[in-house]
């Protein structure tokens, strides 16, 4: 039994009852130090995946606008300078499918292989030098480009897409 | 040719003829292009006095199998079933034919 007239006897309990206080603090402490952690933890993942997702953006964005130049070089019949285009497109459609293999989805990793194809197509039908096309050689060959463009756009879109729902997620 | 190969092969004309393959024309007049799976490539090239050719390239564009129709007599049928799907050849005979057109076993799915 307790007796309340004792100092030492209301001290012990006083003392055993702050310390069973502050064991249930520290273990309230820790899960709310858990929380906070997984909390933080989420966040850069967020932070980890926009950064990815724009980092497929503007490589997407760049190898579309290789593939408007390969157009303007194809009129004006800059035969090197769409090969070496050409070369580009395919390295980087390439280098999007391996880097981001799971940033896009299916039909539109498609759409960059066909792209990657269809400039390859483009690659083999050049005139050899010092031969020039024929009006229907060059209207294939600009119709072709404008479907790797097409194709190089689609993708561009979903990746868009894809960035602005991970910015906007809470 | 390996009994996969046979497999892809069936793959690729049932993906043909059920429209699950799409197929699109290259800068090469005689040769045709589609994907599987968004990881790999397969283009089917007619030739005047040799069988058809399909390729299958990955995504780096390495070439990873080549068939001729020697190997499979059907691969010499790819090329015709893949042009009618590049094309819409059965979409646009509908739509030139109209609504009073007969109905055709093709159009009954079982």
């Amino acid at each position: 039994m307790i007796n309340w007239h004792d100092p030492m006897s209301v001290w012990t309990v006083l003392g055993t009852v702050a310390s069973v206080l502050g064991v249930g603090v520290s273990i309230w402490l820790i899960f709310i130090a858990k929380g906070a952690r997984k909390a933080a933890e989420d966040a850069e993942d967020t932070v980890q995946t926009y950064t990815r997702k724009r980092g497929l953006v503007e490589e997407l964005e760049a190898v579309n606008h290789k593939a408007d130049q390969l157009g303007a070089f194809i009129q004006h019949e800059q035969w090197f300078a769409v090969q070496m285009r050409i070369q580009e497109i395919q390295s980087v459609c390439s280098q999007i499918l391996s880097r981001w293999a799971d940033g896009l989805p299916e039909d539109r990793r498609s759409d960059l292989l066909r792209a990657a194809e269809l400039a390859r197509s483009i690659a083999k039908r050049l005139p050899t030098s010092g031969t020039r096309p024929t009006d229907t050689e060059r209207g294939k060959l600009i119709e072709v480009q404008l479907r790797v463009n097409g194709h190089i756009s689609s993708a561009l879109g979903e990746a868009r897409k894809i960035e602005e729902r991970t910015r906007t997620q809470p | 040719m390996t009994n996969k190969d046979k497999l892809l092969v069936d793959f690729i004309i049932e993906g043909t003829k059920n429209g699950t393959l799409r197929w699109e024309p290259t800068a090469s007049e005689d040769e045709l292009l589609a994907t599987l799976r968004g990881s790999h490539a397969i283009t089917i090239r007619r030739f005047q006095d040799f069988p058809d050719r399909l390729k299958l390239r990955n995504s780096n564009g390495q070439e990873v199998l080549e068939l001729d129709g020697n190997d499979d007599q059907r691969i010499n049928t790819i090329y015709r079933l893949a042009q009618r799907n590049a094309f819409d050849v059965d979409k646009t005979i509908d739509e030139i034919l109209g609504p009073d057109r007969p109905i055709t076993d093709d159009d009954i799915p079982f």
